[in-house]
C-alpha cells in the first residue's frame, strides 16, 4: 500500500512538470510586456527596457523556462507578482484558506444532502418522496451555480435581508456561498448515490443480509451503502478538486478573496507569475485529491486494496489442502 | 395443527406484477414438513421453487411480488401474518436460507467472519468477542480454518464461499434450513462435498431441510420426501421411493426419462418436448397439457385436484385413479418417436393404449 502511494507521488512529478511547461508557454506567448505592466503606462521606454533586462524577461524562452523550473525546485521560489511585487507563493497562500474553506464547507453540504436524499429516494423508489427529490436534483444540476448564487443573494440579502450579500467578515458571510455551491453539487451526488444504491440493493448479498433477520436500516447502512460508495466517492473527489480550483464564479458573485479570483484577476492584468503559480498550485491540489480518492477506494473496497498489493509479493498462499482436511473431518 | 409438523403451507399464491402482465409464480401451493424431515422441491427453471422459498422467508421482492393469499404455519403461527419485527426474529434464527449463487450472495466489502458473527449477534445477546468466537467455530464446522475469519469473500473460491453461506445460515442453529439450489453454481466435485456437508450438519443439528433443485440426483442423495413443481403448482408429492420408483405424473415420468442412463446405449437425449408455459398466460386446466402426451379435452377444462394414489403419494393428474393407474382411454403410447407427433395431435384426439403396457413402461423407469 505504502509502495503504491509512493509510486503515485512519483507519478505526480511528470504531471506537474507538464502543467508548468504548458502554462508557462501559454503565458509566454500572451502579448503584454511584463516590465510595462510593473511600471505602469506612464514610465519611460528606457526604464521599461532596463527593468526587462534586470528581471531577465528579455532572455530566450528556454532559458527563462529552465530558470523558472530551477527556482521552483531548488528554492521553492515561484517568482514575484508584477502588480504587487510580493512573492507569488505568499499571495497564493494568503488566498488559499478562503478557497479551501469554501470547498470544504460546500462538499460537506453536498455530501450531507446528496447522500441522505440519494439513499432515501433509492430505498423508496417511485414513491412521491423519490419523485420530488429527483426533480429537485434535476433542477439543481441544470441551474448554473452563478445564477443560483445571484438569485439566492437577491432573495436572502435584498428581499429578506437575512444574510450579507458579499464579502468575508464573519460566519454570516459563510452561509450562502457554501449552500449555493454545495446544493448544486449535492444534486449530482444525489443522482449518483441513488442509481448506485438502486443497483446495490438488488444484489444477492442484500437479500442474504435480510435473510439473516437484520433490520432494514442496518441492511441499508451497513451492507448497501459501503458497496454503493465507490462511484459516489469518485464524483465527490472530482467536485472537491474542481472546488479547490477556486469556484471562480461563486467567489466573484459573493466577492470572496479566494484563489479563483486571484487567478482571474491576474489573467486580466497579464500577471504571468501569479497565473503560472496559481495554476500549478491547483494542479497539485487536484492531483492530491485524486490520490486521496484512490486511497479511499481501497479502504471502501478490499478487492481494490488487494489489487494495489499485488506488486511483487502476493498474499500468503492458502494451503490447498483445506478441502482435503475437510474431507477427513467429515469422514471422521 | 399436527404436533409433528414444523411447517405447513396452505394454498400459497404468489404473483409478480410486471409491465407485461401478472406472473403467476406460485399457484395454490400446499405443502407440509415434519420436524427433522428433508424435502426436495424439484422443478424446471421458472417453476416457482425459489419464489416459494422466498415466500416462506417473507422475502419476496415487493414490488413486483405480492403474496396473494394462503397461510404459512410455522411453529404455531402464520408467518404471513407476523409483524415485520417478529418475522425478522424468525429469519436467520428459526428459518435460514442458503442461496443459489455463492459468488454474489456474500457482501464483498465485509470479512466473512463479520458476516457470520452478524447473524449471531442479531439473534443472541452475545458480546462481540463471543460472537466472533462462535463465528470461528461455525467456520471450522463447515471446514474452513478459523484463521481465515478476517478474510474477504474475494479471497475464497466458489465452493469455499458456499461453505461460508452455509455457515451463516447455520450459525444460529435454525429449525429449518432452506437450500435454494446450493450446488448449481459449483462444479461436480465440490457439489458432492457441499451436499455431504449440508446432510451432515442437518443430521447434527437435527434441523429440517427444504432442498430446492432441478437435479434429481441431488434429491436422491439428501431428501426423504420429494415435491415436484410445475408452473407454480405442486404436481406430485411423495416419499423418495414413491417418486423415484412409482412415478405417476406424466411430467415426472418425462423428467426421469430425460436423464440419460450410464449403461444405456443412448445416442440422443430425450427431453420433454416444448417449453414451460408462460407464467403470465398459463393454459387453462392442467398447465402441463400442451406438452403432455396423454392430454385430452378434459385436461383443458379445470385444474386437476391432487389425488392420493398411494398412501401419502399425491398426484395432480385427472388420468390417475386412486389405485395409481392411468384410466383407460386416456393414455397415448409412450414411445420416443411418437412423442413429438403426439403432442400436436393429442390436443384434439385421444390415442388409446392398454393400461398394462403403460404399467410396464412405468415400472421400467
Amino acid at each position: 500500500m505504502l509502495k503504491y502511494i509512493g509510486k503515485r507521488f512519483l507519478l505526480m512529478i511528470p504531471v506537474l512538470l507538464g502543467v508548468i511547461i504548458f502554462v508557462f508557454t501559454i503565458m509566454y506567448l500572451t502579448p503584454g510586456n511584463p516590465a510595462r505592466i510593473m511600471l505602469g503606462p506612464n514610465a519611460s521606454e528606457e526604464a521599461v527596457q532596463q527593468l526587462l533586462e534586470e528581471k531577465g524577461f528579455d532572455r530566450p524562452y528556454f532559458v527563462q523556462l529552465t530558470d523558472y523550473i530551477k527556482n521552483i525546485v531548488l528554492r521553492g521560489d515561484f517568482g514575484e507578482s508584477f502588480q504587487t511585487g510580493e512573492p507569488v507563493l505568499k499571495e497564493i497562500l494568503e488566498r488559499f484558506p478562503t478557497t479551501l474553506r469554501l470547498a470544504t464547507l460546500s462538499v460537506t453540504v453536498s455530501l450531507v444532502f446528496g447522500l441522505t436524499f440519494g439513499i432515501i429516494s433509492a430505498t423508496r423508489q417511485y414513491s412521491i418522496l423519490d419523485k420530488v427529490t429527483t426533480s429537485f436534483a434535476l433542477l439543481g444540476v441544470s441551474m448554473p451555480s452563478f445564477w443560483a448564487g445571484l438569485m439566492a443573494t437577491i432573495l436572502f440579502s435584498s428581499i429578506l435581508g437575512w444574510l450579507p450579500a458579499s464579502g468575508s467578515y464573519g460566519w454570516k458571510y459563510w452561509i450562502l456561498p457554501p449552500l449555493v455551491l454545495g446544493l448544486h453539487s449535492a444534486a449530482s451526488i444525489m443522482r449518483m448515490t441513488r442509481s448506485s444504491m438502486l443497483e446495490v440493493i438488488r444484489q444477492d448479498y442484500i437479500r442474504t443480509a435480510r435473510a439473516k433477520g437484520q433490520t432494514e436500516s442496518k441492511v441499508i447502512i451497513v451492507h448497501a451503502l459501503r458497496n454503493a460508495l465507490i462511484p459516489v466517492v469518485t464524483v465527490v473527489g472530482m467536485q472537491f478538486g474542481i472546488l479547490l480550483g477556486g469556484s471562480i464564479l461563486i467567489e466573484s458573485v459573493f466577492a470572496l478573496p479566494g484563489l479563483g479570483r486571484l487567478i482571474i484577476g491576474s489573467i486580466g492584468k497579464r500577471d504571468r507569475m501569479v497565473v503560472q503559480g496559481g495554476v500549478l498550485f491547483l494542479a497539485l491540489a487536484f492531483s492530491l485529491v485524486n490520490l486521496l480518492v484512490d486511497i479511499l477506494y481501497s479502504f471502501i473496497d478490499p478487492r481494490i486494496k488487494s489489487q494495489y498489493q499485488v506488486t511483487g509479493k502476493r498474499r500468503k498462499e492458502v494451503p490447498n489442502n483445506v478441502d482435503n482436511k475437510l474431507e477427513k473431518q467429515e469422514s471422521n | 395443527m399436527n404436533e409433528n409438523k414444523l411447517l405447513e403451507i396452505k394454498n400459497l399464491t404468489i404473483q409478480y406484477k410486471t409491465d407485461n402482465g401478472l406472473v403467476h409464480a406460485v399457484n395454490d401451493l400446499s405443502l407440509s414438513l415434519k420436524k427433522g424431515e428433508s424435502l426436495g422441491l424439484v422443478g424446471e427453471t421458472g417453476a416457482g421453487k425459489t419464489t416459494t422459498a422466498l415466500g416462506i422467508m417473507n422475502l419476496v421482492p415487493d414490488p413486483p411480488g405480492i403474496i396473494i393469499g394462503g397461510e404459512i404455519q410455522f411453529e404455531g403461527s402464520d408467518l404471513l401474518k407476523l409483524s415485520k419485527q417478529n418475522m425478522r426474529k424468525v429469519r436467520g434464527e428459526k428459518i435460514s436460507m442458503v442461496f443459489q449463487d455463492p459468488m454474489t450472495s456474500l457482501n464483498p466489502v465485509m470479512t466473512v467472519g463479520k458476516q457470520i458473527a452478524e447473524s449471531v449477534r442479531i439473534h443472541e445477546t452475545l458480546s462481540r468477542k463471543e460472537a466472533e468466537q462462535r463465528a470461528v467455530d461455525v467456520l471450522e464446522m463447515v471446514g474452513i480454518p478459523g484463521e481465515r475469519f478476517n478474510e474477504y469473500p474475494h479471497q475464497f473460491s466458489g465452493g469455499m464461499r458456499q461453505r461460508v453461506v452455509i455457515a451463516i445460515a447455520l450459525a444460529c442453529r435454525p429449525d429449518l434450513l432452506i437450500a435454494d439450489e446450493p450446488t448449481t453454481a459449483l462444479d461436480v466435485t465440490i457439489q458432492a462435498q457441499v451436499l455431504d456437508l449440508i446432510a451432515n450438519l442437518k443430521k447434527e443439528q437435527q434441523s429440517s431441510l427444504i432442498m430446492i433443485t432441478h437435479d434429481l440426483g441431488v434429491v436422491a442423495e439428501v431428501c426423504e420426501k420429494v415435491a415436484i413443481m410445475y408452473a407454480g403448482r405442486l404436481i406430485e408429492y411423495g416419499t423418495l421411493d414413491d417418486i423415484y420408483n412409482h412415478t405417476r405424473h406424466p411430467y415426472s415420468i418425462g423428467l426421469f426419462s430425460s436423464i440419460p442412463s450410464i449403461d444405456g446405449d443412448e445416442e440422443r437425449l430425450r427431453p420433454i418436448p416444448g417449453l414451460m408455459p408462460d407464467p403470465i398466460n398459463l393454459p387453462k386446466g392442467c398447465s402441463f397439457w400442451p406438452r403432455c402426451n396423454r392430454a385430452t379435452e378434459n385436461c383443458k377444462r379445470a385444474v386437476p385436484a391432487l389425488i392420493e394414489s398411494d398412501p401419502d403419494h399425491w398426484v395432480r393428474c385427472i388420468h390417475i385413479d386412486k389405485a395409481g393407474f392411468f384410466e383407460k382411454n386416456a393414455v397415448s403410447k409412450k414411445t420416443d418417436t411418437s412423442r413429438n407427433e403426439s403432442i400436436t395431435h393429442t390436443k384434439d384426439t385421444d390415442v388409446e393404449i392398454d393400461s398394462s403396457k403403460l404399467e410396464e413402461s412405468l415400472a421400467s423407469g
